[in-house]
């Protein structure tokens, strides 16, 4: 299980990362990430609102409100330009974190 | 029985309460609430434990609250500025109909030869078959809409101020009145009322153009814009 502190920190890549693939809705981004993290990533489901908001006001997200299958309303989120730049950037950063503790441990990820 | 309509919009209601979320948003965590019901559901559970288990994996309204306000904090502030110049306005704008009616009620009652007593109370009753009118209707809205307000909660400091203020105001106004009328030539009296009414009319015109303006504004910044 990752600690609380870690999974708040690692939600802004992991957002505009889902988004990038294509546009999507709260419900289905909390599906993705825990189905992707195998349940070892586990959202308090609300606190995902608050943290799109936040992206949205910073630019990185655009929205629009559309219909979904059965004709409810639901909130749709994707990555602006500069979303997908800062994606750029979180990789780059999450890669040399990961880079530094691989080397310091001597291991090598099984991605098998 | 267990009925889902009701149950989301009693808990959507107690969102608003708890965690002072914004309708956009509420309405956003309760499409989510409904994917998740409907998602359990599919997979066996009644429409009362899938209530249960998608508002539980939601999260508390207050935690919800804190995370909301680091967001939108300014839009908060934003919104209890515009409520009450909302207030401010619509205040002015009733008291303002209701004193020229008053004042056309007594004038009126005055140039049809009746005695300047008589033609206060005329005003004054006018002014009080005004207010009921206002207070009646503002009354029934009440009951008719479902008031998103918590139950028993009121700004009480807020409100003795305002009490307060009123009758200090009031008083003082009155006072004034009268000792300038007790003191000047019925001339004098005369021509300040003019200059009064004069500036007084101009004064709410202005407040009512400014207060307006300044809504509009608080009402585009607090919107936010969505490109495409």
């Amino acid at each position: 299980m990752i600690s609380k502190e870690l999974t708040a920190a690692s939600s802004r890549p992991l957002i505009l990362a889902v988004l990038s693939g294509s546009e999507n809705y709260g419900y289905a981004i909390i599906q993705q990430v825990r189905e992707l993290s195998g349940g070892e990533l586990e959202w308090s489901e609300g606190m995902l609102y608050p943290v799109m908001h936040r992206l949205e006001k910073e630019g990185l997200v655009l929205s629009r409100w559309g219909k979904s299958d059965s004709g409810r309303r639901r909130k749709y989120y994707r990555l602006s330009a500069s979303g997908k730049r800062a994606l750029q950037s979180e990789k780059q950063q999450w890669f040399a974190v990961h880079e530094t503790l691989t080397t310091l441990w001597g291991t090598k990820p099984c991605l098998s | 029985m267990f009925e889902l309509d009701a149950a989301i919009a009693n808990w959507k209601n107690q969102l608003t309460l708890d965690a002072d979320i914004a309708d956009r948003q509420v309405e956003e965590l309760e499409m989510h609430v409904r994917d998740a019901i409907e998602v359990y559901t599919a997979k066996g559970l009644t429409d009362r434990e899938a209530f249960i288990v998608a508002t539980q994996m939601l999260g508390d309204g207050s935690v919800l609250k804190q995370e909301f306000r680091k967001v939108h904090g300014s839009a908060g502030t934003a919104t209890v500025v515009y409520w009450g110049l909302v207030g401010f306005i619509g205040g002015k704008a009733i008291e303002t109909v209701i004193a020229g009616i008053s004042r056309s009620a007594s004038t009126t009652s005055a140039l049809s030869g009746l005695s300047g007593s008589v033609a206060g109370f005329m005003g004054v009753l006018a002014m009080i078959l005004c207010w009921s009118a206002v207070l009646l209707f503002l009354w029934r809205r009440s009951f008719l809409h479902t008031v998103r307000s918590q139950p028993g909660y009121l700004p009480r400091t807020w409100l003795a101020m305002l009490v307060i203020a009123i009758i200090i105001g009031s008083a003082v106004n009155t006072a004034a009145q009268i000792g300038h009328a007790q003191i000047s030539a019925a001339t004098d009296v005369g021509t300040s009322v003019l200059w009064l009414g004069i500036g007084n009319a101009a004064v709410q015109v202005g407040v009512f153009v400014l207060g307006l303006g300044l809504l509009v504004v608080i009402a585009q910044k607090s919107q936010p814009r969505v490109s495409p």
